[in-house]
């Protein structure tokens, strides 16, 4: 389950790269400035939340969206492995109770099934428990689509108050940090 | 655009509601398949010993165990093979003098299966 984990986020983090467009070239970073399509960043949103959303600009709400789906996901993946643990509990105590029938005492077959009722609240916890994660990550991701589909969430923002832009200072070429307001 | 929405959250509905939970407790088979013995008096007249016992209901009795525990917790059991009996007798028992034994009683079922045990009653070895 851990493996899976990690190559899920290993995944993430190759797409949000993929989706910044940021390339590393002698040892320092260049911003590249292709444009990706609207049909590009919906693509990229369907296969993760907010990626379609960084690539065309809107920082702030994609990054919200990659974390915030990511930490669902881990989240559900971790309750769900929780889920199977205390399942596994369960049967065993159940085998436990049941093997009593034949041979055992009414002291510990109370004492077996009191233990099976404890492992029997926490699987019904846990599984309330991945049930909240797994809906929160299907909201969120149907969110997401509704954003890109919808509500022209992957359109170009429109006005950017802050921006970063190539400028030649003196001779030697810079960046500007442009502020605007109204 | 709306139907390939609409798979999608019916996708998102499949994952919330796919993983259900299918655990159930399984019959609780110990609660009542056999009664408590109840006024359980034990007696000891020279090496004579002999207990009596009470059950409401002898339903899947098939015997009783009558257990003898000492003080330093050293337990002998006898075992009665009549599901009707009330009383066992055991002559010439030979129980250590200056202690006392502990009485208790439990009945068991076709499978072996040990029903809840007596309240204890004491026996005094002069």
């Amino acid at each position: 389950m851990w493996r899976l984990q990690r190559i899920i986020v290993a995944a993430g983090l190759v797409l949000l790269l993929m989706a910044t467009g940021s390339t590393a070239q002698g040892g320092g970073f260049q911003l590249k400035q292709d444009q990706v399509s609207g049909t590009q960043a919906r693509l990229l949103s369907v296969l993760y939340p907010g990626l379609g959303q960084l690539a065309v600009g809107h920082r702030q709400r994609g990054t919200a969206m990659i974390v915030g789906h990511t930490a669902f996901l881990v989240a559900w993946l971790s309750s769900n492995s929780d889920f199977g643990t205390h399942e596994d509990q369960f049967d065993l105590e159940s085998a436990r109770y049941l093997s009593l029938r034949e041979g055992g005492s009414f002291e510990d077959a109370t004492e077996a099934w009191r233990r099976l009722s404890d492992r029997k609240d926490d699987i019904d916890q846990a599984h309330t428990t991945r049930v909240t994660f797994a809906a929160l990550t299907a909201i969120l991701y149907g969110y997401n689509l509704v954003d890109v589909f919808l509500l022209g969430g992957v359109e170009p923002p429109q006005d950017r108050r802050m921006s970063l832009s190539p400028r030649k200072i003196g001779e030697a070429p810079g960046l500007a940090l442009v502020a605007r307001w109204r | 655009m709306m139907k390939r929405l609409l798979l999608l959250a019916a996708a998102g509905t499949l994952m919330v509601f796919g993983c259900s939970n299918d655990t159930k407790l399984p019959a609780k088979y110990h609660d009542g398949v056999l009664d408590q013995p109840t006024d359980v008096t034990s007696l000891l007249e020279g090496s004579d010993f002999s207990v009596t016992w009470q059950m409401a209901s002898t339903a899947n009795v098939e015997g009783y165990v009558v257990s003898l525990t000492d003080t330093s917790g050293a337990q002998d059991t006898r075992f009665v093979d009549d599901s009707t009996a009330t009383s066992y007798d055991e002559a010439g028992l030979q129980l250590l003098s200056g202690t006392f034994y502990i009485i208790r009683l439990w009945a068991v079922d076709d499978v072996g299966f040990f029903g809840p045990t007596s309240e204890p009653d004491t026996l005094v070895v002069e």
